[in-house]
This record gives C-alpha cells, structure tokens and sequence, in this order.
C-alpha cells in the first residue's frame, strides 16, 4: 500500500515537466517510416514529431507501447511516450502493416539526445 | 490488404458493437421504440462522418494533441451516459420512463459510433480517395462489419439468457467492466497527450494473452484488457469500476425491491 502510495506521488511530482520532454522525430514516406529504428533514453517521457509526407493517412500503432494515433497525409502529429524501461519496443502503421514497420529502443546511455 | 481490413474493422468496429450490445443486454428491450433506434444510427453516422472530416483540422489544436483531447472526452461522455444507463435501469419499474430510457439510447449510440466510426471512415477515405486496392478493401470492410455485427449479437444472446441473467448476473458484471474500459481509455489518452502523467508499464501478460491476439482483442473490446498497462490507467480503470459498483449497491440498499 505504502508503495502504491508512493508511485502515486512521484507520478503526480513528474507532471508539469512537460516543457523539457527531449524531441525525437520520425518521417512516414512511400508507407516506411525514417528512421526505422529510434534510440531514446530510458525512463524518460519523449516527445515524437511524426510527419507524413504521403498522400494517405498513416495510423502509428504500437502494442508494445500502447499507443495509436492518426497521422492524416502531409501533415505533422505529436504522441508522447514513455517512461519506458530499458528494451525494444515494436511499432507500426496500421494502415500498410506489411511496409510501414519500425521500433523504439530505450537505453540508459543519457547521449542518446 | 484485405486481411488488414479485417483487422481494422475489428479493432474499431468490434468494441462499438460490443458495447452497445451490453448496454442493451441490461435495458428492456421493449422500452426502445424502433424510431429512436433508427434515429440512434442516423445521428451516430452522421456524427462519424463529421469527426472523420474535421479531425485533420482538430488533431492540430492544442500543439498537436487535438484528436487525443476529443478521442478522451468522447470516451468520458460514454463513461457518463453507462452511468446514467445504469441508474435509470435499476429505478426503473414496469416501463414508466420510456423518454429518458430512448434519449440516453440516443445519445449512447451516438457516441459510439462517431467514436469508432470516424477511424474507420478515415481508413476507408484514405484509401478511397488514392483508388489503391479498392476491392480488397471493400471486401475486408464487409468481412470485418459482418464479424462484428454476428459477435455482438451472440454476445447479446449469450448475457441475455435466462441461466446467465438470472444466476449469474453476468449482464452486470460484463457491463461493469465495459464502463471501466471507458475510462481506462479517457486515461490512456491523456497520458499520450502528456495531460496525465505516465509510469513505466506494472507488468506485461503477453506471454499469456497478446494483444494482438484474437482473444486479446476480444478481451480489449469487452473489457479493455491490455498486456501492459500503467499505474494512472489502473486507477482509472479501477475507479470505473468502483462508481457503477457503488450505484447497484446503494441503489438496492435504499430499494430492496429493484430487480438486479
């Protein structure tokens, strides 16, 4: 209980740090994302800039990260992600599953930015 | 593309029908009129297809997190509507609120349908617009609708028999957890915005049961089963299910004789 407890307060402590999310970006182009593989740090909130240059709109998926979200054709959509421990982390466009695949990696090395 | 079609009706179709189906396997079915029936479809679409047109625009409002913000309080304004469902049903006796009942069937629907529905119009236009495997497309689109019509149904068959209703109450229970699916994706939202703060995941089950399995979604849409969810979407998810709790049992407490 004292633990639950304490995650709640450290969650509650972590939430106006929304200005210093470090920035990451990824492009969707011919249904590939660029990069495919991203290196973030972990236990970090990131914010990614996801710009679609197709003329169909894409739809970032990710089980692993629980996150999806629709990114209408050139335009530019923000999702935050994280804090995620150390590992890989799959994600990809809903909409052309077979191309548009890529995945997050979350390392410790704070050089990563 | 066609299996992708599939796939993308099932993920936003299937949790539409489920939850109207559980939402009616509580309701008397007698207290909805036809007219408000086909009134909840017609609203519900034209909603859809408002949302799908527009959320290019909205998705940019607020710095770029304009479609979580609206995807969110569609969520919350469902969680309500389940909520008022709730209460309206164990209040009711013998068929005297029939007004309320049809409104709240409206607006439920409604919802629903402009929620999930937009997804997928805005799949189904996307591909429409550029002609690009046109038949595959329409085909999985039939295929997946069909799916998930004929599940909720059995669905609706299954927590409407008698057996399962009266000894179990499982319509109940399953409209418990449908509530606090709501509410965990009202969180779930959030946190992608960055308005709620985000923990790393409590555990992962997809060693048992993966998301992205048939029975994972399955689960996802009736219950909103994840394989790794966070401390805020527990809590939400909790307190969803905790509120309807609250409203059968002080509900019964203050009238014994409500049917439950």
């Amino acid at each position: 209980m004292n633990k639950l407890l304490l995650m709640i307060i450290l969650l509650i402590q972590s939430a106006p740090a929304v200005a210093k999310r470090p920035v990451f970006s990824l492009t969707i182009e011919k249904h590939l994302f660029y990069p495919s593989v991203l290196i973030i740090p972990a236990r970090t909130k990131i914010k990614l800039i996801i710009n679609n240059l197709d003329s169909t709109p894409e739809q970032f998926d990710s089980f692993d990260l629980n996150r999806e979200k629709v990114i209408f054709p050139k335009t530019t959509a923000t999702i935050f992600i994280g804090p995620l421990s150390k590992g890989e982390y799959n994600f990809f466009g809903e909409f052309h599953p077979n191309s548009a695949l890529g995945k997050i990696i979350a390392v410790e090395d704070p050089d990563v930015n | 593309m066609l299996i992708n079609s599939v796939l993308v009706f099932l993920k936003n179709a299937l949790p539409a029908f489920f939850l109207i189906s559980v939402s009616a396997s509580i309701m008397e079915p007698y207290l909805i009129s036809m007219r408000s029936k086909i009134t909840a479809g017609i609203v519900g679409v034209s909603g859809s297809i408002m949302l799908s047109q527009s959320m290019s625009q909205l998705s940019s409002l607020v710095d770029g997190i304009g479609s979580e913000l609206i995807l969110a309080s569609l969520h919350f304004s469902i969680f309500i509507i389940l909520l008022l469902q709730l209460l309206l049903n164990l209040n009711s006796s013998g068929g005297t609120i029939t007004k309320p009942y049809n409104l709240l069937f409206i607006i439920g629907v409604f919802l629903v349908i402009t929620l999930d529905g937009a997804s997928l119009l805005i799949y189904l236009n996307g591909f429409w617009s550029s002609q690009i495997s046109l038949n595959s497309i329409i085909i999985g689109s039939i295929l997946g609708l069909g799916i998930s019509l004929s599940s909720a149904l059995l669905l609706l068959y299954i927590l409407r028999s008698k057996l399962l209703s009266n000894w179990f109450k499982l319509p109940y229970v399953v409209f418990v957890f449908t509530t606090a699916r709501q509410l965990s994706e009202f969180s779930l939202k959030l946190i992608q915005a960055d308005w709620l703060p985000a923990s790393e995941p409590l555990w992962n089950s997809s060693n048992i049961i993966q998301d992205n399995s048939e029975l994972g979604r399955f689960l996802n849409a009736i219950v909103g089963y994840q394989t790794s969810p966070t401390l805020p979407q527990i809590i939400f998810y909790f307190t969803g299910i905790t509120i309807p709790l609250l409203i059968i049992f002080f509900t019964n407490r203050s009238k014994p004789q409500v049917r439950l």
